[in-house]
């Protein structure tokens, strides 16, 4: 926790910080119905937090709450605080592409851009500002190696990405949240629009990735969480709201959970 | 279509007749159509026609000089109509995000409206308004330059709707994913919403051409319908729609020119979604082999 905050001390948003991400009494709501309410949760520096819950918890709105993906959700207004290395991500001085560079997000479905594998990597780059066409070449590689996709298209860069097969575009997005060198991963159920076969050699490269990166997880298998999450946050929604019923430790979320809904989600999803 | 004239129950067949015989019809008017302007007009479509200018109204000579002007003036009012057309559906999609203001998203919806009743605007009160304002305000007179403005006013509507569709078209994923990727405003519209946007934005200048060369009402108050040469864009200008217009009806033995050149605009138009459908094509293949670069 010490390493955690010196880590953090003194860093402007921008600055490049280490990842420590916090929600605090958290409220989302939809054309003023709430779907949150009142989440408190912290992932330290490096660690995957896995949601799991029910559909409709609010697992998804509050990742999109880190990378304010929610501006772009009609009628949704958030209330609390989230923070980025302790600076609210909402606050006025915060530029939000800058935000969104340093938190890189994956989608359930695979959103390759319609162009070229390279030029899916290239222009996050550009955009960035990095000129240097061999740094370019150097990360674009780096990215595709961490998600096992180098060997595969390293001979077709130019062909389209829509070309590549389901599991190979998601790893693509995965690479293109990467090639950034986010402090950030949110990944919004990245597994469950893929056939099984796709889905495991995504879920091995994210297994990869674990520990180099800030990581929220929203899930809806319980073996994933187990395989690639050190904590796993349970929500529940209790009828009026989302709210976060249980925050463990993976093994002592699967193996002894304490809140009897916790007990019987582990045990209904286990089933 | 084939379940429907097998289908065993009356209703079925009268549905099945209904819809081949409007088919039929529509294919048989357009037949007609050609065959009709061909048997009369054709035999005036000579090379010479083509490359000689008008002598005795239209009687005799050529078109040249009224095909360059016609070029000129549909030119000039996509020029003035496109960028218009594309920022102002750029202004409603931006509108329309969640975070726009309100007082954005209200002006967003009365510029739609305002575009919903100026496209239903016959097109004789463009020419007057594009008369009172271009020719007389402005002082450019009858011209090629009042007439490009005033189809450009006419076909702006047309063109906005059409851009529009097309940027609302693009995948809410896939503006998610150019947003969490931090791609700027302007790169995101650059790379991603244009480049998707593409098939509809050459359909809707397609359109705005196909509808420029068509106008007539319109620009005999604003263009005028001198048939020499334009020599300046002040220059009052026929174009090749005004033509067959004044050969039909004020040119005593003027039918068979008219016809012609009818049916030279015909095969232009012709030609132009043949042009419009190549391009698509070819938006369409571009993109599946990637941003335009050669596959190996």
């Amino acid at each position: 926790m010490k390493a955690e905050k010196d880590c953090c001390a003194g860093r402007a948003l921008g600055a490049g910080g280490c990842g420590r991400v916090a929600f605090e009494r958290v409220d989302v709501a939809y054309h003023g119905r709430l779907a949150v309410r009142g989440v408190s949760l912290a992932v330290a520096p490096g660690r995957t937090l896995a949601l799991v819950g029910p559909s409709g918890s609010g697992k998804s709105s509050l990742l999109f709450c880190v990378n304010r993906l929610i501006d772009l959700v009609d009628g949704a207004t958030v209330a609390g605080r989230v923070t980025l290395d302790q600076r609210d991500v909402r606050s006025p001085e915060v530029d939000l592409l800058d935000l969104r560079r340093r938190v890189g997000m994956v989608f359930q479905r695979p959103t390759p851009f319609p162009f070229s594998i390279r030029r899916n990597l290239e222009l996050p780059l550009q955009e960035r500002g990095i000129a240097a066409r061999s740094e370019r070449a150097d990360r674009l590689r780096a990215a595709l190696v961490a998600v096992g996709l180098w060997d595969e298209v390293a001979d077709r860069l130019e062909r389209p990405a829509t070309a590549l097969s389901g599991g190979q575009q998601q790893r693509l997005c995965l690479a293109r949240a990467l090639v950034l060198e986010p402090e950030v991963l949110l990944l919004d159920e990245p597994c469950s629009a893929l056939d099984p076969l796709a889905a495991a050699v995504v879920e091995e490269s994210l297994a990869a990735l674990k520990g180099r990166v800030t990581t929220l997880l929203v899930t809806h298998s319980l073996a994933q969480a187990r395989r690639l999450a050190d904590d796993v946050a349970l929500l529940w929604h209790d009828g009026s709201a989302g709210t976060l019923a249980e925050l463990q430790p993976t093994a002592d979320f699967l193996g002894s959970p304490k809140s009897a809904l916790a007990r019987a989600f582990v045990a209904g999803a286990g089933r | 279509m084939r379940e429907l004239a097998t289908g065993r129950d009356v209703r079925g067949r009268i549905v099945a007749v209904a819809a081949w015989g409007g088919a039929a019809l529509v294919v048989a008017s357009f037949g007609l159509l050609v065959a009709d302007l061909a048997r009369r007009g054709a035999g005036e479509l000579t090379w010479r026609y083509l490359i000689e200018a008008p002598r005795d109204a239209g009687r005799a000579g050529g078109i040249l000089p009224i095909a360059v002007a016609t070029v000129w003036m549909v030119a000039l009012a996509l020029a003035f109509a496109a960028p218009l057309a594309l920022a102002t559906a750029l202004f409603l999609d931006e509108a329309g995000t969640p975070s726009a203001p309100r007082a954005l998203r209200r002006a967003a919806a009365v510029t739609r409206r305002s575009l919903d009743v100026l496209g239903g605007v016959p097109s004789i009160v463009f020419g007057l308004f594009g008369n009172a304002l271009f020719c007389r305000s402005f002082g450019w007179g009858y011209s090629l330059l009042s007439g490009a403005a005033t189809l450009a006013c006419m076909v702006l509507p047309l063109m906005v709707a059409t851009f529009d569709e097309g940027l609302q078209r693009v995948p809410a994923a896939e503006r998610a994913a150019a947003a969490a990727t931090g791609l700027s405003r302007s790169a995101t519209l650059r790379h991603v919403l244009l480049p998707r946007a593409a098939p509809l934005l050459l359909a809707g200048t397609g359109l705005a051409v196909a509808r420029s060369l068509a106008e007539t009402a319109a620009l005999l108050f604003t263009a005028g319908y001198a048939d020499g040469w334009p020599r300046s864009p002040l220059d009052s200008a026929r174009s090749l729609s005004v033509h067959v217009w004044d050969l039909a009806l004020n040119v005593a033995g003027g039918d068979a020119r008219a016809c012609a050149a009818a049916l030279l605009l015909l095969l232009v138009v012709l030609a132009l979604h043949g042009a419009v459908r190549g391009g698509l094509g070819w938006v369409l293949r571009r993109r599946s082999r990637g941003h335009g670069e050669s596959v190996r």
